[in-house]
Parts: structure tokens; sequence; C-alpha cells
């Protein structure tokens, strides 16, 4: 019997979010927006999801006098990722 | 309720953006090279016409400038990219300034040793050490030229030995040239190309 995919992962928005953060060492919100062309809100709540379920830390800080919001996979969210990534393989038969 | 997506077109998200955030990153990928390749040129240069012109050896403690020229230029660089566009650094990029960091850390106690030691075979040293760390980051960034420029350098590295006189200061120069601009040319030709 065939495994289920990671429903958490199997959205595009988050599925780009985790592609583009398990390459980097940290990601910023700019970055992110930058790279899924999302809106402020929608990235805003997908970031939550992930951060809720452990995938991704989520940290605030300061540069200089403007807010940032830096965002990194955890071991956890690297572990779904790479799951998810072999089940598709499994589906595909690649 | 949230598009969803059929296996194939998730797999092909990934690769997409994988590879999307990968070029966007490593937009100035061939930068350090650059940087370090024409501050050896420049100094193996002058460092070789003041001591012809001068007979004083001192003239050798320019070679520190290399390494704190270097990562000091490289810092400020990075910092004024990051601060027009936020670009992140990616895990290789981390592994690469790594090894770059630790083969500066040991051609700096070279340095110091040399000054002790005066008969420490230092070209030898220098040109093996830096043909290393561009063949080991050709190998990490699959990049052909990088690693084919890193072994000719390791095996010109063995030719140092039997120069004689200041005719090593010339050399070493074209050496680095062959080394590290060639090559750091050629990866930001490719890069420009592909953006």
């Amino acid at each position: 019997m065939r495994k289920e995919l990671d429903p958490l992962l199997h959205s595009p928005l988050r599925l780009t979010i985790m592609s583009v953060l398990v390459s980097v060492e940290k990601a910023d919100f700019t970055f992110l927006q930058q790279q899924t062309g999302a809106t402020s809100g929608n990235l805003s709540v997908q970031l939550d999801k992930l951060s809720t379920a452990g995938y991704i830390e989520i940290e605030k800080t300061f540069k200089g006098k403007k807010p940032r919001t830096l965002c990194r996979i955890t071991d956890r969210g690297l572990d779904a990722f790479r799951q998810y990534a072999e089940t598709l393989k499994g589906y595909l038969n690649v | 309720m949230e598009n969803v997506l059929n296996e194939k077109e998730s797999m092909d998200l990934i690769v997409r953006t994988i590879e999307q955030t990968r070029r966007r990153v490593e937009k100035h990928a061939g930068l350090p090279m650059l940087l370090f390749g024409y501050l050896s040129v420049i100094t193996s240069l002058a460092v070789w016409l003041l001591i012809s012109r001068t007979g004083n050896y001192r003239y050798h403690f320019l070679w520190a400038a290399v390494p704190v020229l270097g990562w000091l230029l490289l810092a400020i660089m990075g910092r004024n990219r990051s601060r027009k566009t936020e670009a992140p650094r990616t895990h290789i990029s981390i592994l690469i300034t790594r090894i770059w960091l630790l083969i500066s850390g040991i051609m700096v106690l070279a340095m110091v040793i040399i000054f002790v030691e005066q008969a420490f075979p230092a070209p030898f040293l220098f040109i093996l050490l830096t043909g290393l760390g561009v063949a080991c980051t050709g190998l990490v960034v699959k990049y052909t030229p990088f690693v084919v420029c890193g072994i000719l350098g390791v095996l010109l590295s063995f030719a140092s030995l039997w120069l004689t006189g200041l005719l090593y200061l010339p050399a070493l120069a074209l050496v680095f040239a062959v080394m590290m601009v060639i090559p750091g040319h050629l990866l930001q030709h490719a890069l420009h190309k592909k953006q």
C-alpha cells in the first residue's frame, strides 16, 4: 500500500517555502516573498502553519530600526521534506 | 480551499524552486575567487618589483595584505549585497567559506614560520594550498574549470621547488592568474549567461 503524502507539505505555497528553506541556511520574510510571489498575509499564515508543526523556526529580530523575520528549516522539517520527496518518487517511479 | 498539486506538479515545483533559489543566491559565486586571485597576482608582482629594485626582503610583509584585505573586502561586499537583495547563504557557500578560512589560517601560520625559518618553501606551500582550495571548491560546486585549474595549481606547486632567485615571484603571479582569475571570470560569465 502506498504512503500518504504529508498534507501539510502538499500545498503549492508551503511546498515552495520548504523548497527555498531546504537550500539555504536561513531566509528572511522579504526573500521568501520574492521567491514565492505570495502576498504578505498569505505567506504569514503559511509560515505560522509550518512553525506550529515544528517544520520551521521563526526568529523576530531588528535590522537597524526595521523589524526582520528570519525563517530556518528544523531537523523535523528536513526529515518531513525528505520523506515527502521519497514518497513522491515512489508515486512517480523515479 | 487550497489548490492541490498532483505528484508530478509537486516534484516539478520542488526542482524548479531549489534551482531558482540556488541561481539567485549564487549570482556572485565567482567574486571571492576573483578578489583573492587579483589580490594575489598584484601582491606577487608588487613584492617582486620592490625587492628586485631595493633588495629589501622585508617587503615580503606585504603578503599579509592578501588574507587581511581579502576577507575584509569580502565582508564589506557581502554586507552591501545583503542590504540590497536580502539574499541568504546556501549550505554550499557556507562549506566553501569554511574551506577557505581553514586554508587562510594555515597560510597565515606559514607566513609566521617563514620569518623564523627562512629556508621554508613558502611558494610551494602557498600554491599547493591554493590549488587544493580551488580544486575542492570545484568539486563541491561541480564546476569543472575550478577542478582542472586547481589540479594544475597543485602540479605547478611542485614545479616551483625548482625555481631559483626572485623568479618565483612573477611565476606566483602567473600561477594565481591561471588558478583563480581565469576560472573566476569563466564562472562569472557562465552565471551571468544563466540569469
